[in-house]
């Protein structure tokens, strides 16, 4: 009864259906409804509380702010459905997303799409035709002057370095750069990553220096806040100071520099091999280089940064949605004393801490919201700790965790390491 | 700021103080969200609503229909949305009502039902029923879809063969009619009862909610129900591994052992499965076609296309009985299970597909039909889905079904991708009755879906002409197909004008009252 | 022309009776209804016949009350406003047997004993309730949806679909019936309504002339438990332990009473004798295997049963107090109606009255307890209340049945029980029993407390029987 019919029959007309490349509108096109963008992998889905994977869509309800809803909107402005005019709320369905890439994540379970990507480039669109986000103007306008996303004074940067003793990659080589992030170069309570990480890099017998005061802003954020031109700029920039440095390498603690380092300024030409510090660490462990000696009696729970696990994923159709998801695994379990407890969403399919893709600056309710979600989540663990690697995961839960009055303690993975050693 | 003329703005409004400012929206950007989905129709008839809001209660939902009747707005509802024809904006001053906030579980464990709201996923609940040791039966749809839908709209289960179709699953439920009223029906209608049971008083008010599709909300939105829970022997968390897309999911061998027979023909395979049904054996029990096979398996793509055109699945996946046994009273089952199968697949001249395929396949797919996370990859080849054949009846009666269903297949191919004659069959209560599917895919392309749709159309005709009701003429409204079923639409259309007497609940669906009296006083008017 | 000779014109002069001696034995049953004589007895052959009548009744506003069996027990078929009673005894035919979809098509007069033994033949059988009188239609025990003795949830909703004759005279059909071209005419949902509407109306909204109700295929081979217990209080949670691991076939409780009262050979002492030596409860559950190494079957299930029996700390028998051949008589008596004479229930004392509803497994000895307490209340003997309690769908829900008996020839008796029923029935549904088919006096007291559901079957009952001739009075109509 069945019965094979001529390939020319069978196939789809259009070759995008048999084999996946990038074009705007056919993503968003493609997209079906079928809300998987919404929820968790329905494998993974361990308790009806924390099963939802999108926090734009948990949190504003209407599907307009979900993965799906975004696809209808552009399709919808692409072939002048919708005109910018049309509507106000235009922007904000747009920009109340975290850019965390847990519905593309999602997505890619069962489609070959980019949805994310769908986001991103809308994001550039619109900047592009001058519909600016007003929240975001007055950071893009310091970060022009300033060089970084904290409305900080660029004079202020090298505090964080005050007394450590390293080399100034202005001025001498290294092989290795260690770049701090905006973050951490100005949060008075988190700068300690960093010196905490130069000294391992340093004790590790690294070659490391550091751009210091001079060190500016990876373009990462603005990039995700739709300002194409500010990446171009600071990609440039940076990757200029690298090479006069003699630099090779670049090792952050910064999920989000990270992701811009490896994947962004790689399509910009970047040749410099960029680690995150929980690489480098779990490298000099494997190496032998890097013992921990001292037992910490702690139970923690690990959060995967989005831009550290499921956005570190280059999309191959089919592929493994790869991230960092291993590495600070493998440092918590290796430090004595530390039990692991796991949130149930976990590696590609968890929960952001809600301070990427513009939202910290732009939404504090949702922020907020987003932020006090994963603190349940960790708390329903029991662990006594939670511990991630990237410093706006850190500080977004820190924040939560006070206005709250929640006990759990926060750390970055650098701190709990130094504990160890 | 509402954005329309004065009467939409009397509605945001009234809206607004009902539901807080929050939870109502009339953002073009936002309404756009509830525009399409992947069906034909869903794509042709796109449309925005002018309303799009989210209560929190059946309370809230109450009030919104008691304003629709005030002012006068039409109103459908939706829960996660993946099927949305029947719920897309038809008329002016729409109100699409999202349920997103209404997703409550509460399981009575010692009882086996768990009470939900809209939009619980089958995910959710699935996952709190197995910490349990129960579950509930979960469709090909996805685990992110509704559990409440499914049961109230139209749905299957993939342990049907045990667990029955989903409408079937229904206890009590909580029902706001188009006129305000909210009613309860089944132990509901008892004080102190609860949601136990779907029964009575009297004559089941079920039978107005379901027939092989759901009434489309134009009999009043259902917001909260019973639903049925089962036994379950497996682990308490649900096992997979692997990174996404490259997942695996299996469950402990000894209390969960899928069998898949190929069999010559699907007549053979049919005939085996009425056997395994009087045996009464297993925990699901289907028969796939090849094209499932590469649907729920493949990652790309170029996955599906290459081992598609290379015939993997056709040679190895051909009219495959797929049986899972599963230790309900005890390992011991699984065994005696075992021995009794293979006693019919040796009767009836079954093969075990290779054990290479088996490897390859299996624990990446199989469990999806218990717990479904794939089942969206079907859209992947071409973005839309289609069929020529969804009927429910005997099971020789959906295979008698099938040959018309195919030629339809044929002659809309293409649009139709993959060209094969695919026959889903899912027994449901050992066998008593079945579902009998036809499936296909198509490039989501305007063009297309007109074609696809004019089949939808053809498909209708040919129902009325041989008098079968498949899902699509269950769906269609009952102007087009009642008065070849004993004019039924005309008694629904009495209980419709009783309930609904401003036609605001999905005027357009079920029956399109305007429609249809506008025909019956034409018919009057006319000389005798 | 008068009512009677229209009614002969379709039906013939000897199947329109209006002698009163017939027109009394119709006005009453073996409930406390109310007795109301109808006007005439019409007993129609076929469908055509049925159609023909109804119109005319429809045309002239009398009302129709159907009956297919040859005993009534609840007072549905007890005309409220005289009329027509429609007796469908004559329409008996078993219409077809498919053996290999498991169904049995069936007219209305088809009787637990004619279905029975003519699917016995073919190793099959419908899933009957306990002991059903031999006389009651097959089809009405599936309308009302009267609880069946095997609680497999797979056997459950045995109604599949029917054709009917609608109060305005016109066919309908439920379920894929109403499509032609689906030969089947198996699936329950079809266009909305669906099946279930028609179900529990006891003939408010049309009179089935046909129905096709699942079948199943006998087993070849049983083994039987007898699972004592002192206590009501301990048999819920046994249940729903056995039930969870899906064991067994028919699993029911019966008290002492009841299980005395089938068991009996003599009366009043043989009746007296068993009353006093069988436990108080006994849940019997059958274990049983088809076709395929039935054996097999039976031994993991018995290791399972044996499992949850340790574990609980309940004992599983092959026999109760000794009797000799109690599990070949339990057996013979599963699967069939009640054999011979003297229906079970009225042996006692002549009439029985029983009050049922569901409720969940865990409730059912405060529901016991709540009966005991009001007969108490009126001098009723607790020992001499039948029980008989069956699970559904697995432990899902249970049907709680408790018996009255009286001499239906003692005035005084009679009205004490009534007065006892009638509280009983109040208190069970005040705790919440869910009366899925309110006979008689549940209707008021059902529909009383469900407003809102009330008004809805009111417009159905509107939009299909615009006249009100159905069965009117029955339930809220």
């Amino acid at each position: 009864m069945a019965m094979v019919m001529e390939k020319q029959k069978i196939l789809p007309k259009d070759d995008w259906h048999r084999k996946y490349y990038w074009d705007l509108r056919k993503n968003a096109w493609f997209c079906a409804r079928c809300s998987v963008c919404k929820s968790v992998d329905p494998w993974e889905v361990k308790s009806a509380r924390f099963s939802k994977i999108c926090p734009s869509s948990a949190y504003y309800i209407f599907d307009g702010y979900s993965c799906q809803g975004r696809m209808d909107v552009t399709v919808a402005l692409i072939d002048g459905e919708l005109k910018y005019d049309d509507s106000p709320g235009l922007l904000d369905v747009y920009y109340r997303c975290n850019m965390c890439g847990g519905c593309d994540a999602m997505c890619k379970r069962v489609q070959d799409m980019e949805p994310l990507r769908v986001i991103q480039e809308m994001r550039s669109r619109l900047v592009r035709d001058g519909q600016l986000l007003p929240a975001h103007m007055p950071i893009i306008d310091s970060l022009r002057q300033e060089d970084n996303m904290m409305l900080k004074p660029k004079a202020e940067r090298g505090k964080w370095a005050e007394g450590l003793a390293v080399k100034d990659l202005t001025g001498e080589k290294a092989e290795v750069a260690f770049h701090a992030g905006c973050n951490l170069s100005f949060d008075d309570e988190l700068g300690k990553v960093a010196r905490k990480a130069v000294r391992l890099l340093q004790n590790a017998g690294v070659d490391v220096g550091i751009m210091g005061k001079d060190e500016i802003c990876c373009g990462g954020k603005a990039y995700e806040m739709g300002y194409q031109g500010e990446l171009t700029k600071y990609a440039q920039s940076n990757m200029e100071a690298w090479a006069n440095a003699g630099v090779k390498t670049v090792v952050t603690t910064c999920s989000d520099c990270y992701n811009t380092f490896k994947r962004l300024y790689a399509e910009l030409g970047s040749k410099f091999e960029v680690l995150h510090i929980v690489e480098v660490i779990d490298r000099l462990m494997k190496e032998g280089k890097l013992k921990f000696t001292k037992i910490v009696p702690m139970t923690v729970t690990y959060h995967d940064p989005c831009h550290l696990g499921r956005r570190d994923h280059v999309y191959v159709p089919g592929e493994a949605i790869m991230g960092i998801y291993d590495p600070p695994r493998n440092i918590i379990k290796s430090i004595p004393g530390v039990e692991l407890i796991e949130m149930e969403r976990i590696k590609e399919n968890a929960w952001c801490c809600g301070a990427g893709g513009g939202v910290r600056e732009a939404y504090p309710d949702f922020n907020a919201f987003t932020a006090q979600e994963r603190i349940e989540e960790a708390k329903s663990t029991g662990a006594e700790a939670l511990v991630t690697a990237c410093p706006w995961c850190e500080r977004n839960f820190i924040d939560a965790i006070s206005k709250n009055g929640d006990q759990m303690k926060v750390f970055d993975i650098v701190e709990l390491v130094q504990q160890a050693i | 700021m509402p954005l329309g003329d004065e009467k939409h703005k009397v509605i945001y409004n009234e809206l607004v103080n009902v539901l807080g400012a929050n939870y109502v929206c009339d953002d073009p950007a936002v309404t756009q969200a509830y525009s399409r989905d992947y069906y034909a129709a869903g794509m042709l008839r796109r449309r925005r609503s002018e309303f799009v809001v989210a209560p929190g209660s059946t309370e809230e939902v109450q009030q919104i229909v008691k304003l629709a009747n005030r002012y006068k707005f039409p109103f459908s509802v939706m829960a996660t949305g993946m099927f949305l024809p029947t719920a897309m904006a038809a008329a002016d001053y729409w109100c699409i009502i999202d349920t997103k906030r209404m997703n409550q579980i509460e399981i009575d464990e010692k009882n086996m039902y768990a009470i939900i709201e809209p939009c619980s996923t089958h995910a959710q609940l699935h996952a709190e029923a197995i910490k349990r040791g129960l579950f509930n039966g979960v469709p090909e749809t996805g685990g992110q879809a509704s559990a409440f839908v499914n049961a109230i709209w139209g749905g299957n289960q993939g342990t049907g063969y045990r667990t029955g179709m989903a409408s079937r699953n229904l206890l009590g439920i909580e029902w706001v009619l188009p006129n305000g009223d909210i009613v309860r029906t089944g132990s509901l209608a008892t004080p102190g009862a609860g949601y136990c049971w779907g029964e009575g008083p009297g004559p089941d008010l079920r039978g107005l909610l379901r027939g092989v599709s759901g009434n489309q909300a134009a009999l009043g939105i259902v917001t909260r129900i019973a639903l049925k829970l089962y036994p379950w022997p497996g682990p308490p968390v649900w096992p997979s591994e692997g990174v996404a897309p490259d997942k695996k999911s299996e469950l402990p061998p000894e209390k969960f052992k899928w069998y898949l027979i190929a069999y010559p023909s699907v007549e053979k395979a049919v005939d085996a499965m009425y056997e395994i049904g009087d045996s009464e054996i297993g925990m699901l029990l289907h028969h796939w076609p090849a094209i499932y096979f590469n649907w729920w398996w493949a990652k790309s793509r170029e996955e599906f296309w290459s081992t598609w055109l290379e015939e993997y699945w056709h040679k190895n996946c051909k009219n495959v009985v797929a049986i899972c046994l599963w230790s309900l009273a005890s390992e011991k089952q699984v065994q005696y299970e075992e021995k009794v199968l293979k006693q019919i697949i040796k009767e009836s001249g079954g093969e075990p597909i290779p054990k290479d395929v088996y490897d390859r396949w299996a624990p990446y797919a199989v469990n999806n039909w218990i717990r479904d996370t794939n089942a969206c990859r079907w859209m992947r080849i071409g973005g839309g889905l289609g069929n020529t054949h969804i009927v429910f009846d005997t099971m020789d009666n959906a295979l008698a079904l099938f040959p018309a269903a195919w030629e339809r297949l044929d002659k809309y191919t293409p649009p139709a991708l993959g060209g094969i004659h695919s026959a889903w069959i899912l027994p449901f209560d050992f066998c008593h009755q079945a579902l009998g599917e036809v499936d296909y895919t198509f490039e989501k392309t305007d063009e297309v879906c007109q074609v696809v749709q004019q089949s939808f159309v053809e498909l209708i005709k040919q129902d009325r002409q041989d008098s079968v009701i498949s899902l699509a003429s269950g769906m269609a409204t009952l102007n087009i197909t009642g008065r070849d079923f004993a004019n039924v639409h005309l008694l629904v259309a009495k209980i419709k004008k009783a309930l609904d007497p401003n036609n605001v609940s999905n005027p357009t669906r079920l029956i399109d009252m305007e429609k249809l009296e506008k025909k019956l006083a034409k018919a009057e008017s006319e000389p005798k | 022309m008068g009512t009677k000779e229209e009614l002969v014109a379709i039906l013939g002069p000897e199947h329109v009776i209006d002698e009163t001696e017939t027109l009394e034995s119709y006005a009453r049953d073996y409930s406390f209804v109310r007795p109301t004589r109808p006007s005439w007895v019409a007993y129609p052959k076929d469908t055509q016949e049925v159609q023909q009548v109804v119109k005319y009744a429809n045309a002239h506003l009398i009302p129709v009350t159907p009956r297919s069996s040859g005993v009534s027990f609840y007072g549905a078929g007890i005309p409220t406003q005289g009329g027509i009673i429609l007796d469908l005894t004559r329409m008996n035919k078993i219409l077809e047997i498919d053996g290999r979809n498991k169904k049995v098509k069936v007219e209305p007069g088809v009787t637990w004993a004619q279905v029975q033994e003519e699917l016995g033949k073919q190793g099959m059988m419908v899933c009957n309730p306990l002991l059903p009188h031999p006389t009651k239609s097959v089809l009405t025990s599936a309308m009302e949806r009267e609880p069946i003795l095997i609680p497999k949830s797979e056997y459950s909703e045995t109604f599949l679909t029917a054709e009917m004759v609608l109060p305005s005279g016109e066919l309908f059909w439920t379920g894929t019936a109403i499509a032609k071209g689906m030969s089947g005419q198996a699936f329950p949902d079809a266009l909305i309504p669906g099946t279930r509407l028609f179900l529990g109306s006891q003939g408010t909204l049309g009179i089935m002339v046909w129905a096709n109700i699942k079948a199943e295929h006998l087993p070849t081979m049983d083994k039987l438990f007898f699972i004592p217990f002192e206590r009501i209080e301990d048999v819920a949670e046994p249940i729903y332990r056995i039930q969870r691991r899906m064991l067994g076939n028919e699993c029911f409780v019966l008290n002492s009473f009841n299980l005395a009262a089938i068991l009996a050979k003599k009366w009043p002492g043989g009746f007296d004798s068993l009353r006093e030596t069988l436990p108080p409860w006994t849940l019997i559950l059958c274990l049983s295997g088809l076709h395929r190494l039935p054996e097999e079957k039976i031994a993991y299930e018995e290791e399972a049963l044996m499992d949850v029996a340790s574990q609980l700390h309940f004992q599983p028998q092959r026999t109760l107090g000794g009797i000799p051949g109690l599990e070949r008589t339990i057996l013979k008596l599963l699967r069939k109606p009640w054999p011979g004479d003297g229906y079970w229930k009225f042996r006692y004392k002549g009439s029985c009255h029983d009050i049922f509803f569901h409720t969940t497994l865990n409730r059912v000895h405060e529901f016991t307890e709540a009966m005991n307490m009001v007969a108490a209340n009126y001098g009723y003997p607790n020992k001499d209340i039948g029980v008989y309690l069956q699970p559904i769908e697995r432990g899902r829900i249970c049907f709680c049945q408790y018996g009255f008996h009286c001499n239906p020839e003692d005035v005084k008796e009679v009205s004490l029980v009534h007065s006892l029923f009638l509280e009983a029935s109040e208190r069970a549904i005040s705790m919440g029993g869910i009366f899925t088919t309110p006979y008689g006096p549940w209707a008021d007291m059902v529909y009383s407390r469900a407003a809102s559901c009330t008004a809805l079957l009111k417009v159905v009952k509107n939009a299909i029987d615009p006249n009100n001739i159905a069965n009117p009075g029955k339930l809220c109509f």
